[in-house]
């Protein structure tokens, strides 16, 4: 392995050990544990922390959870589902949401370009309405699309369909709504198609273009070189905030994925659960910027092997 | 997009949830953790445990006990123990015969230190259960009981499920295949945190709705909506502010049932400044509780720890009225001082902090009013709204607060003594009064029902004139069903108590 390759290797595992760190250190300083939850007696409480591996100091379990994660042991729920696997619990979730994600990240990337390429009032109206909060319009989405539809219903206008009401039920329609916000609300799509135009213009206005243009060569070959690499790092930029946003947009669209299975485990201090979706949510975060280091180093002939 | 999400087998899901078919899908905020009677801690635990599960008494409706697992019983003289004879012929969902053996480890399992049951305390008045025959078990008592029938309502769990040991760990396989012999058996737990259960049809008493699905609805502001768009037939407990929207509509009829359940605005009796009786009294003063109730709903200011419709509640006992005039009077005998628009204490200005859980309903509503009525009074209040494990921590642990506002919730026997006995496990107020503990022991320990009530409605006023917290009110509630279910009675505790009755034509 060249040492570039170590060193984004390195960085990738040092940020999800680190991140694992922070969030526990964060759970642990959070007030209350499962085990107040639970309402025992205070005699009941050396029992109960026994039973859900929660005895010891925070280094301690710690130690515990970074041991047991080595030999790939998620650990037990303690709040979520009492006793069931992490592993189990947390498989569904976070495959449905990467699912989710991985096609948000496209959209959100084509349509950062499309933004660029069809600059106009329409777009920009339209970009204005995505800078609202995803939760806020999710709601105001599903509530007014529930009261038209509702309402076309009770008028005999058409009759009931298969997806509604949402967010209730599991359907591909709420599913594109899910993706749309992930792509665009909260200024995802606008900072995304912000990041594409200055990356353009930083491309158009480089020495060596103008250069190319004075001497009336083609700079198609270098504008795929890097305006491709541009995307795939503004990809990677993204996923940290797609993540967010998945805590928020499934938990207002009712969708079970990581996010509002995050949500949940951290109210009822199922740090096992929490653990193991930080876990999967610092490998992604990780994953995508070593891919772009990757991609630079492979694409960049200015940087070594 | 359909296709990835069809590893997670949302097919499945769609079928289960496409369309109600005569199923009665009723919401709940946060699904249950566990379906496991040894281990219910919050509401949504008791209500699907009431269908799955079921007691040696249940209630009926007239909130008396009756038997349910139990047919009939023997009552020792020296009221010290009980013959309880079993119903013959009851299976377990898995068909296994009911016996006395499951009513023994149960008792068993509740008290066993290492299953850490939060239920233990429901079996606490119990010295011993001896099996007697296969259908007949003996309950001795701690001491002599007036009507111990009323306090068996615990549910009882199948033996040969545990193979008998009682040390029941809570990721045991039952918590995923749950066996009851209530009228509805666990069919599936869904991925979305939903709970399918269908119609026991080996139960004495098979209710008419075949099948019953617990639906996961996080946000409430969705609930109300999704009964009205018929994609769930039951609303456990209606929003004040939604009331008026389902009242309009004519496919939802309104239930209303009466819980024991009343708010407060309690105080942390350890604070220097509500050691003193008028600083407490003052406090009850200053603050309309009609006022605070008028915008969350319907509903009647309490004079003390019971509700008025509580053989308990002590009507000689009048609601606080707001009295500003005599507040200040109380202050300034307390050392108070106030400078025309603020109360101060040795020189500092009054500064409370309130704390409330986040998951109250309306809490919000009722907090930012209260901290208006107090700041006009001159006291500033800043509120804090806590997640469940951080009241329980702080609240409850640590009683780290100046102010609580929350609200008690009892089940028939209305026991007030964890909250207000110097020994109470629930008084986290740390309030202590001689005269209340002798009336709270001796409520228990009475044998006859006319003195404990004697004895609770003296509790009542003694309570009540000590100000150990701003008695508030108790809130009228209201179930919502679609019109499509009929013979609808609700439980004002478990909700589902008498759902053989329920119809869905």
């Amino acid at each position: 392995m060249s040492k570039r390759a170590t060193g984004i290797v390195s960085t990738a595992l040092l940020t999800v050990l680190l991140a694992q760190g922070l969030l526990f250190a964060l759970l642990t300083t959070a007030p209350g544990d499962a085990v107040d939850l639970m309402s025992p007696s205070s005699a009941a409480r050396p029992a109960l922390e026994e039973a859900l591996g929660l005895q010891g100091s925070a280094g301690q379990r710690l130690l515990r959870h970074l041991g047991n994660l080595a030999t790939g042991d998620l650990g037990m729920s303690v709040g979520v589902a009492p006793g069931r696997s992490v592993g189990s619990l947390i498989a569904g979730p976070v495959a449905s949401s990467a699912a989710l994600g991985l096609v948000a990240l496209f959209l959100t990337i084509a349509a950062a370009w499309l933004a660029v390429v069809f600059d106009g009032r329409r777009v920009a109206a339209v970009r204005l309405v995505a800078l609202l909060p995803a939760f806020l319009l999710a709601h105001i989405l599903v509530g007014s699309t529930n009261a038209a539809v509702w309402w076309g219903v009770q008028a005999d206008w058409w009759s009931r369909p298969a997806w509604f009401a949402l967010p209730d039920v599991d359907h591909s329609l709420r599913d594109a709504l899910a993706i749309a916000l992930l792509a665009a609300a909260s200024g995802m799509w606008a900072e995304a198609s912000d990041d594409v135009s200055t990356a353009w213009q930083t491309f158009g206005s480089a020495p060596f273009v103008e250069a190319a243009r004075a001497r009336r060569e083609s700079i198609r070959g270098m504008a795929i070189h890097h305006m491709g690499l541009a995307t795939i790092e503004l990809a990677a930029r993204r996923v940290p905030w797609l993540l967010g946003s998945l805590l928020v947009v499934e938990r207002v669209l009712l969708i079970p994925g990581a996010g509002a299975l995050t949500w949940k485990a951290a109210e009822l201090r199922d740090v096992p659960v929490v653990l193991a979706l930080g876990l999967a949510a610092a490998t992604a975060t990780a994953l995508a910027t070593a891919l772009a280091s990757g991609a630079r180093a492979a694409i960049d002939p200015r940087l070594g092997p | 997009m359909r296709i990835l999400r069809g590893m997670l087998s949302v097919a499945a899901l769609l079928a289960a949830f496409g369309a109600s078919g005569g199923q009665l899908r009723y919401a709940e905020d946060r699904a249950p953790g566990i379906v496991s009677p040894l281990f219910a801690t919050t509401m949504a635990e008791v209500r699907i445990n009431e269908l799955v599960f079921e007691g040696l008494y249940t209630d009926d409706a007239e909130l008396r006990s009756v038997p349910d697992l139990a047919v009939r019983h023997e009552f020792a003289a020296d009221k010290s123990s009980l013959l309880v004879h079993l119903r013959p012929n009851v299976v377990w969902h898995d068909g296994t015969p009911f016996s006395a053996s499951d009513v023994v480890f149960t008792y068993e399992a509740m008290k066993h230190p290492k299953t850490a049951s939060p239920e233990s305390g429901r079996v606490a008045f119990v010295a011993g259960v001896e099996r007697v025959d296969d259908l007949a078990v003996r309950f001795t008592f701690v001491k002599p009981e007036i009507s111990p029938w009323d306090r068996l309502h615990f549910k009882i769990l199948p033996a040969h499920r545990f193979d008998g040991n009682p040390e029941v760990a809570r990721q045991h396989p039952f918590r995923q295949a749950p066996v009851g012999t209530g009228p509805y058996r666990v069919e599936a737990f869904q991925e979305d945190g939903s709970i399918s259960l269908v119609r026991f049809e080996g139960h004495r008493q098979a209710p008419p709705i075949p099948a019953v699905v617990m639906r996961e609805i996080t946000d409430k502001a969705y609930q109300a909506k999704l009964l009205i768009y018929e994609s769930i037939e039951a609303l456990v407990r209606v929003l004040p502010r939604d009331l008026a929207m389902l009242q309009a509509d004519a496919r939802v009829a309104l239930a209303p049932y009466q819980t024991h359940s009343w708010w407060y605005v309690g105080m942390d009796l350890g604070h220097p400044g509500f050691a003193k009786p008028e600083v407490r009294e003052a406090l009850s003063l200053l603050v309309d509780a009609a006022a605070l109730l008028a915008p969350i709903g319907t509903g009647e200011v309490v004079s003390g720890p019971f509700v008025p419709s509580s053989p308990f509640y002590n009507h000689d006992v009048a609601a606080v009225s707001p009295d500003a005039a005599r507040a200040a009077a109380l202050l300034r005998s307390a050392g108070w001082t106030h400078d025309g628009r603020t109360w101060s204490v040795d020189g500092k200005p009054v500064r409370l902090r309130l704390a409330t859980a986040a998951n109250i309903e309306v809490a919000q509503d009722v907090v930012i009013n209260l901290q208006a009525q107090l700041a006009r009074h001159g006291i500033a209040v800043d509120p804090e709204f806590l997640g469940p494990a951080e009241w329980k921590r702080r609240v409850w642990g640590d009683r780290d607060f100046d102010l609580v506002l929350s609200q008690w919730t009892f089940d028939r026997n209305e026991d007030i003594y964890e909250q207000f006995h110097t020994k109470g496990t629930r008084n986290f107020f740390g309030y202590t009064d001689p005269e209340v503990d002798g009336l709270l022991d001796a409520a228990r320990a009475a044998t006859d029902p006319i003195v404990k009530k004697a004895q609770l409605r003296k509790a009542h006023a003694a309570i009540a004139a000590d100000h150990p917290m701003v008695f508030l009110w108790t809130l009228d509630s209201y179930a919502a069903f679609s019109r499509k279910i009929e013979g609808v009675d609700v439980h004002p505790f478990s909700f589902f108590t008498w759902v053989n009755r329920w119809t869905m034509p």
